[in-house]
């Protein structure tokens, strides 16, 4: 079947790309929605200046729309996206990295309804920690991009996500309830490295923005394709 | 353990629908019962005897390859096993009992009030409750064989066959509302 990814550039877009790989799934696009608006209710805003690069590793189109990220205007400009890969594709399905948010998936099943397609969520309701468990054994190098909860701080800006910050990050779900997974924007993370990667990318430069003690982001200056 | 059985309604076998509609339940009942999985196109050859509780999982919107193989189903009038439909699987219960019942098109998409009209195992209370589907059964319908235990603005939700332990729900307790299916398994 011919289908299209939503795809925030995060891991869990490229690890829904990753089971439909294994599944046998005719890739044909990525569909990206940037929002202009940082509080967007549907979509990763960080990251976005550089999707390219992961479409270029993944060797698969990129569909990127711009939106203003509000409210419900931006579920109509995720619809022309997808209107937009139906005609050029012939995609019969979006795929989505929908986890537990009602709000997200019931909207995009909506969409695929009204353009008569189907709607995949591979990673729906996952166990997070088997989650995390199933990234690194399949070796995504995961940044994390933003923090945006207590009591996470400016030592997790830029940090690769190893077995260390999974136990970290389960350990503050003890204490905190933070999702270990970032499922209720404590988060979001960026891909430097997938299984489907051809290459990897190399972070060169970038600057850690705090906006508060708890609140921050990497803005990414630099950042390239290598070998793998 | 309780041996459960999961009959799997996506249109194919091992697909990624099977994550979706699936596994979520596994995730919930693993560790309070000894499941296995099957696909719907593989119920000929299992042997429905050897396990004590069977769900019927849910598959995606505008699916309909389980209902239209509806003949594979039959099984369900004869057995005294207790099953829960969820969705896809509601859907099929009431084929197989309501044989003239025809399923409206009536769209519930994302978090939906629902009120109690029988006091039930599953629950006890009116609930917000998951729902993804464009066709149900119209709350003023009337059903012969079921006992109504809850309903939406629009829709028949929940139902309990009136002789047999058979439940059905045309929402997602695999989503929100999980006691649902903990209920199910335990009483």
């Amino acid at each position: 079947m011919k289908v299209g990814c939503l795809f925030s550039g995060g891991k869990d877009s490229n690890y829904t790309l990753f089971l439909a790989k294994k599944n046998n799934l005719d890739i044909k696009c990525l569909i990206s929605i940037i929002p202009k608006n940082e509080e967007s209710y549907m979509f990763q805003s960080d990251g976005n200046n550089f999707l390219e690069y992961q479409a270029e590793a993944l060797n698969i189109d990129l569909i990127k729309q711009i939106s203003k990220g509000e409210k419900e205007n931006e579920l109509l400009d995720l619809k022309e996206a997808i209107k937009k890969a139906i005609k050029k594709y012939k995609i019969k399905a979006i795929l989505t990295g929908a986890i537990k948010s009602i709000y997200q998936a019931s909207r995009i099943q909506k969409i695929c309804d009204e353009l008569n397609i189907f709607c995949i969520n591979p990673i729906w309701q996952i166990d997070e920690e088997e989650y995390l468990n199933e990234l690194l054994k399949n070796k995504f190098e995961i940044i994390i991009l933003s923090i945006a909860a207590y009591p996470l701080n400016k030592s997790f800006l830029g940090e690769i996500i190893t077995q260390n910050t999974k136990l970290k990050l389960i350990e503050l779900y003890k204490k905190f309830k933070i999702s270990p997974i970032g499922e209720g924007g404590e988060f979001e993370t960026f891909i430097l490295n997938s299984p489907l990667f051809n290459k990897k990318i190399k972070l060169i430069d970038f600057e850690k923005k705090m906006d508060s003690e708890n609140s921050g982001k990497i803005i990414i200056k630099k950042m390239e394709l290598v070998k793998k | 353990m309780i041996k459960v059985l999961i009959i799997d309604l996506s249109p194919t076998k091992n697909s990624l629908w099977k994550n979706e509609f699936v596994y979520p339940i596994t995730k919930l009942i693993k560790n309070i019962s000894n499941y296995t999985i099957i696909h719907f196109t593989d119920l000929k050859k299992t042997n429905l005897e050897t396990f004590e509780k069977i769900i019927l999982s849910g598959s995606p919107l505008n699916d309909f390859k389980a209902i239209n193989k509806i003949e594979l189903f039959h099984w369900i009038k004869d057995t005294n096993k207790p099953i829960l439909g969820i969705c896809a699987g509601f859907q099929i219960i009431n084929k197989i009992f309501e044989e003239k019942l025809n399923l409206k098109k009536l769209q519930e998409i994302g978090l939906i009030e629902i009120k109690i009209e029988k006091k039930n195992i599953l629950f006890s209370n009116n609930l917000k409750v998951y729902c993804l589907h464009n066709k149900g059964i119209s709350k003023n319908q009337k059903i012969e064989n079921f006992e109504i235990l809850a309903t939406s603005k629009i829709c028949i939700e929940a139902i309990k066959h009136k002789k047999k332990d058979i439940y059905g729900v045309l929402f997602h307790p695999e989503v929100s509302n999980n006691e649902i299916i903990l209920n199910f398994i335990k009483n």
